[in-house]
Order: C-alpha cells, then structure tokens, then sequence
C-alpha cells in the first residue's frame, strides 16, 4: 500500500461511523483520567486494553490511543489548578501554571496549555507521517553512541533551569542521578543500593517519584501553611471572566507559534530515541523557552510561555515515541509498550510489515493523536471552571482527597504498597527542597536521563572501544554540547559579574 | 449471657453467608497472576484464555487477570507461591526465567519443585539469528570464523545471556557478549543496526524480521526446524539443546487439593480448544502447544536437569 492511499485510507477510517465513536468516548476518557494525580497514559491504556479482544483493529486503535492522546491534556489542567501534575508528563507544567494560577489567571493558563498540546500533538503526528518514508533509517540512525551524547546534552539543560542557584540545582542533578544508580546493573548484574530489597531491583519507579516530589510535596506545604490553594484571593472567578481568560489563552499560545514549533521540535525528537521519555522532554522544552525569552526573570512567576513550551512537548513526544514503536516495536515510552502489546492483542504486527503493507493503520494511529487532542482541548475547556472553583476549597478538606487520589496513583503502576512508600518518601525530600530551595526539575532531569545516560555509555564503551566519542557524528553532537554548556557557563559568569556590580 | 448471644448473631450470620454461596468450587473470582505488565505474550495469552476457563469452570464466577510485574517474574511467582493453596489464585510461570535465579542460589520465595502445576500453553523456540546482508550462511561458518563471535544481550543472568552461553560452550564457538540492552526488542534493533554479529531471540520477537529479510535465521531451538536452510538442535549433534526455550506454564500454590486441582487442569485444556480461543490465535499468528498438569511436571523436572549441568555459566 503506498503512503498516499494509506494517508486517505486511514483519515477516511478514522472519521468513519466504525471508528470515530470510539474515539470520541477514548479521548473524553483520556482526558478524566489525566485530571486524577496519578493516573498516566499508561493506566489510561491498561484499563482500555481488556475491551479490544472483541474489536476491530481500527476501532480499537483509535479507543485506545484516543484515550491517551488527551491525557496530557487533562494532567495539565490538574497541573495549574491544584500544583499537582496530573501525570509525570505534566511536572514542568506546574513550574509557571501554578503561578499563573495564584496571579488570578488560571483559566488563562489552562486556555494556553490545552491549545499548545493540540498544535504540538498535530506537529508531532504529522512528523511522524513526513518520516514514514525513511523511518526505519531515522531510528536505526540513533546507536548506544549517539544517544550517549543526545541524554548528556538533555542533562546539560540543568544548567538553564537553575541559573539562578547553579550549586544547588548540580547538587539535586547529581542527586537525581545517584538514584537512578538503584536496581539491577544490566552490565555486572550486580545489585546497587537495593538493600536486599525485591522492590528495588528494577529501580525505583518514575510515577512515584514524581507524585511524591511534585504532588505529595504539595500536600504537605498546604497542610502545613493552612488555607486554600488559591492563598488569599477569596472570590473565585466568575464563568464569564473564565471563559473570556480561555479564549484569551488559546490566542496567547496562538500567537506564539514559533515557540510552540521549536518546543514540538524538542519533543518530537526526543520522543524519537527510545528510552529519553516525555517527562524530561517537557523540562528540556521549558529550559529552551526560558533561555530564549526575553522575560527569562518572570519565568517561575508566572510566565504564559513556561507554559506553553512544555505543554507542547508533552504532545508533540508521542509522535516521535510513536515512530520506533512502529519502525521497530521498540518501545519509545512505557505508554508505547502497552500500545505494542494492544496492537499483539489486535492481531497487527509492528515492525517492516506495518510499514509496508498497513501504512493506514499507521495513519489511523497518526489521525487519531491529531482528532483525539482536539477533542481533549474542547473539552477541556468545559473542565476549567469546575476544577478552578475546587481550588478554592480549604486546604483541609482538599489535602485528604487529593491524597488519597495520589496515593492510589502511585499505587496502580506496579500494585505495590511499597510504591506508596517512595511516594511518602519524595514527598517529604521534595517538600524539604522546596523550602530550602532546591530545584526538584533538577533532581527530576538527572534520575530520569541517569539510566540513559549510563547504559548507553556502557554498551558504546564495549562496542567501540573508548574512543567512541571521536566517530563524526557523537563527535559533532558533543561540540554542539560543549558550545551550549560554555555558552551557559559564560552568561552565569556574566550575570554575577552583573549582579556583583549592582551590589558594589 | 451477653457474650452468648453475640457468638449465636454471629454464627447465624456465617451460616448465612454460607448458604447464599454456590456449594463447592469455585464460589468467588479466581485470580490468575501474571509476572509481567499488561503487554507481551504472558499477557495476552492468560487474557485470551480467561473467558474460556469462566466457560468450563462449574458456576458463574469470573477469572481475573492481575498484573504483577517485577524482577524479571520472580516477584509474579513469589505471590503465587505464598497464597492460599485454595484454587482461587493461580498464576502463569515464566520459564527458565524463575528458574535461573533459583540455580544460582539467589534467595527466592518460592521452590518450583513444589508448585502445583495445572498445565503448560505453549513455548516460544529461540533463533540464532544474524543480520540480514551478514556473510555468516550457517553455524558452521560461525564456527570457522578466525575470532570471537559478538552477541547482544540485555544483561547476565537473563533468559538470552544464559541460552547464548550454553549455545556457544556446547558448541565449542569462541564469543563475547555485548550487555546492557533494554529487553528483546533492544538488542534485536541492534543486531539490525550491525552492532554485532549475532543474537538469541524468542521467534515471537523475531517473526516479522525474519519475513522482512533484516535479520536472517542460522538456527533453532526448542522446536524443529521445517526450513532445510536453518539447522535445529539435533542437526547441530546437539539434541540436548532443544531444552532452550521459553514456556508458559500454569501453576498453583502447593497442596492444592487434587479435586480442584483435576477441575482447573481439565478447563484449562478444554479452554485452550475453543472455538474462540482458536479464532484468536488464528488473527493474531499465535500457537499453543497444551499439556497437562503430569506433562508440566516432568518438563519442569527436566527443564532444571538441563539447566543446572549448565551451573557454572549461569551468571
């Protein structure tokens, strides 16, 4: 089947009265799913996947990535109302949402971020679509070597994050990426800090992690402060000022469009290499917005483009996780894997066969991801004045629910009580950071891309020798590494020097 | 007197309890435990099957599938072991997954000798496979081959880096295995991208690159081979080797009362013949080879002879 037949074949199946219903009932699902703390993509498609056995491939294809396609969506809704990530995607949402939020602007926020997960969902899908051609050779492109070299840049990014406190945020990176040492050595098999723990074999899971760190850590500054979320502004809004701060919003995000394609661009790309993810994709492309805004000082305060940027990473990853899950069945998130899995359950093999003979059921997944967002976005802008009149809600009635929501969330990854323990326990580090001002993205950057970092740096070591690093293309990625880190490096020298002034 | 009446109200209530139950087995949902994250093959097959065993299973009870994923299916198979030998939680055992670690003497929770075991689904045979433009025709020129042979592997102690082991031990080839690869799929895209020579995968991971030509099969275990150009273990003058493969098998915790022992083996086998079942397998190019329960046993038995004269390579 040639591309352009499966480009009309899959739009005309995905609008068809067989398989639109299913997405329309999978994206309005995603998107409640994704406003609970705690519940991700990949719970999302694990509730989904006992209903395929009795369907059709399209039908279920567009059920099932309908269903995650708008979670992000939804998460970044709980993310500015409630300073929880309603997934781990969502985490770098909260870093100028919440702000946002307490400057009375919330809807407006909210308005910005369902827009800017829509336009970098339809640019990551319709990458995915310009690549099928030579997808196979995109993915084959990134070995051990260059994904070595591409996390360690990912990790570099720290350095904008933290500009204003460069000790502390390399103290919580350096953190993130000691705990990332946890589990099972896949070189030595040896078993590192596990304490002879079973539940600290695989290391420690990522959900968990960031609820305790974002989500738990909040519960507990409300807890201790008293009040409500929305601090002392009383009144909520009224649905006329929301809708209007909305609409406002969605042409905020509009009329930054080329932030929102460099941002898409971002996670596109690192939803491409497997093994990157979307929650360090959404931090990288909020370091970008910051180091090249021209408001950088506002950024953490409350800054519309903070939010914007990550969201539309956040979206626009899962074209590029799409790619290697289907040129390959490699996974490139742990959402792809059980769409890998749902795909076995429908009968539809990944790899050269559905790139050559059912490109439309590519183009189904791709029609999907762009129908579904915009579905989320409609319909999350009906959720916004509903949950901005819970913030208002004390803090003591709030924490209790919110709690045990979370709680379950990091309970239904693995079914495992100890996970609520990480929880409980990043919950108090990521309340003590926050206090004493450490970056948790820091820490987050560095346990997240630690593991990809290591592993490859291993498997490039015994395939290539030492001298890896000198083959042309990690050579050239890793000057364009060194030209950002000293770049960054000089303008914090500068800033000092600035600052230093000012004070003499 | 007070104490009296409290114990009569509540064995009025017991005896109500049990009389609004079904008499005998099964009267509540069975939990199938499955070591491994709704995805891949254990997966999918227990969920194929459940609606069939709620079919031959005696009374309307259902059969629920629960996802225990962790420690390569040691953790799956430890909460097995420990529950109630009541038959209202079985499980599906990856072997040799949870049998490896046993051999090397890590602790675990569970003794396979022990298990009940209700019956087998099916294996998946491993490939000796190259990339699909290598020089390498068959294990022969492997052998002839003037240097360590290359493979890729996620990590010692797994399935894939212990099969690569015995393979090329028992075949007297010089090798080097490459580690650190995130699962099967991980290593088979390195094997495509040329970054060694050769790799043991599952068939299941490997069918469609084997039809799309990027990876070329040299050999197979655990199944014979209906292709004159690909060697099988008997063809390579080593029969024992048929033994490398992965299997599913279906067990329960010990002492399992043979009467519900006997019902969940017979819905097992009869569920593996459904019309449905066998629809399902036909869509998705999946098989089963079913066996029963002393069948399972004594390839159980077996599977840890084969396995243990292999000690000294298993980490």
């Amino acid at each position: 089947m040639g591309i352009m037949e499966g480009l009309i074949s899959g739009f005309l199946q995905a609008i068809s009265l067989a398989v639109f219903p299913y997405l329309l009932i999978g994206a309005v699902f995603g998107l409640i799913i994704g406003v609970i703390p705690g519940l991700s993509g990949h719970f999302a498609m694990a509730m989904v996947i006992p209903f395929l056995y009795s369907m059709e491939p399209g039908a279920g294809i567009a059920f099932l990535l309908g269903a995650h396609s708008t979670v992000a969506q939804g998460g970044g809704l709980t993310a500015i109302f409630f300073s929880t990530p309603g997934t781990g995607q969502n985490a770098a949402t909260l870093l100028d949402g919440s702000p946002m939020r307490n400057n009375g602007l919330g809807a407006m926020a909210a308005g910005a971020a369902l827009t800017s997960c829509f336009l970098g969902a339809t640019f990551g899908a319709a990458a995915l679509a310009l690549l099928l051609p030579v997808l196979q050779k995109v993915v084959l492109f990134f070995g051990p070597a260059e994904i070595f070299v591409l996390a360690f840049l990912a990790l570099t990014f720290v350095a904008v994050l933290g500009k204003e406190d460069i000790t502390r945020s390399l103290i919580a990176a350096l953190l993130g990426l000691l705990l990332a040492m946890i589990g099972l050595d896949n070189v030595t098999n040896q078993e590192r800090f596990t304490f002879g723990l079973l539940e600290l074999r695989d290391g420690l899971e990522l959900v968990p992690v960031i609820l305790g760190l974002f989500a738990v850590a909040e519960m507990f500054e409300l807890w201790v402060s008293g009040g409500s979320l929305t601090g002392s502004q009383t009144s909520p809004l009224s649905v006329k000022e929301t809708q209007s701060q909305i609409f406002r919003g969605m042409i905020e995000a509009f009329k930054r469009w080329w932030l929102i394609l460099r941002c898409s661009s971002i996670g596109t790309a690192m939803g491409l290499i497997p093994g990157l993810g979307s929650a360090p994709a959404a931090f990288i492309a909020y370091g970008h917005a910051k180091q090249t805004s021209k408001h950088k000082e506002t950024f953490g305060k409350g800054n519309i483009e903070g939010v914007i940027g990550s969201e539309a990473a956040n979206d626009a990853v899962e074209g590029g996780a799409l790619a290697s899950t289907v040129a390959f069945g490699v996974p490139g998130s742990s959402s792809m894997a059980i769409l890998l899995s749902a795909l076995f359950v429908l009968g539809q093999e990944t790899g050269p066969k559905m790139l050559t003979q059912h490109v439309d059921v590519v183009f189904i997944m791709i029609f999907t991801i762009i129908i579904g967002n915009f579905i989320g976005m409609v319909g999350g802008a009906f959720l916004v004045n509903p949950l901005s009149r819970l913030t208002g809600l004390r803090g003591s009635l709030l924490v209790p629910v919110l709690i045990a929501i979370v709680f379950t969330g990091a309970f239904a990854v693995q079914r495992s009580w100890f996970d609520i323990g990480i929880a409980l326990l990043f919950g108090v580090i990521g309340y003590l950071m926050k206090e004493l001002d450490y970056s948790r993205a820091a820490l987050l950057i560095g346990f997240v891309l630690g593991f990809a970092v290591e592993k490859n740096l291993y498997l490039a070591t015994q395939l290539s020798g030492p001298y890896f690093l000198f083959d042309p293309i990690p050579l050239t990625l890793a000057i364009i590494t060194i030209a950002f880190l000293a770049y960054n490096t000089w303008s914090i020298i500068r800033h000092r020097g600035e600052v230093n002034e000012d004070a003499g | 007197m007070r104490v009296g009446v409290r114990t009569l109200s509540i064995a009025a209530l017991l005896s109500i309890g049990a009389c609004s139950e079904p008499a005998g087995y099964p009267n509540k949902d069975i939990t199938i435990v499955i070591p491994f994250n709704s995805g891949g093959g254990f997966d999918t097959y227990v969920r194929a099957l459940a609606p069939g065993l709620e079919r031959h299973l005696p009374n309307a009870i259902n059969v629920l599938p629960k996802n225990l994923p962790g420690a390569g299916g040691r953790r799956g198979a430890s909460e097995i072991f420990r529950s109630k030998p009541d038959g209202y939680t079985i499980g599906i055992f990856n072997m040799p997954g949870v049998l490896i670690p046993q051999l090397q003497n890590i602790p675990t929770s569970y003794e396979l000798s022990q298990v009940t075991w209700l019956g087998t689904l099916g294996y998946d045979p491993y490939i000796y496979a190259v990339r699909g433009d290598s020089p390498l025709k068959s294990i022969e020129d492997v052998s002839e081959l003037q240097r360590s042979v290359t493979y890729g592997a996620t990590g010692p102690g797994s399935t894939s880096y212990v099969a690569t082991n015995i393979v090329n031990e028992r075949l007297g080839i010089p090798y080097e295995i490459i580690t650190g690869y995130t699962g099967s799929s991980g290593y088979l895209l390195g094997l495509v991208r040329g970054d060694f020579d050769a790799a043991l995968l599952s068939q299941s991971v490997a069918r469609s690159y084997l039809e799309s030509g990027d990876i070329r099969a040299l050999a197979i275990f655990g199944s014979e081979s209906s292709d004159p150009d690909v060697a099988d273990a008997d063809d390579l003058g080593a029969p024992e080797l048929g033994q490398l493969r992965v299997v599913r098998m279906m067990g329960a915790p010990p002492d399992l009362p043979e009467d519900i022992r006997i019902m969940l083996e017979e819905a097992l086998l009869a569920s593996m013949q459904d019309q449905e079942f066998r629809v399902w397998l036909e869509t998705t190019g999946n098989d089963v080879h079913p066996a029963g329960a002393a069948e399972t046993e004594a390839a159980v038995s077996e599977m840890t002879q084969f396995y243990d004269q292999f000690k000294q390579l298993l980490d």
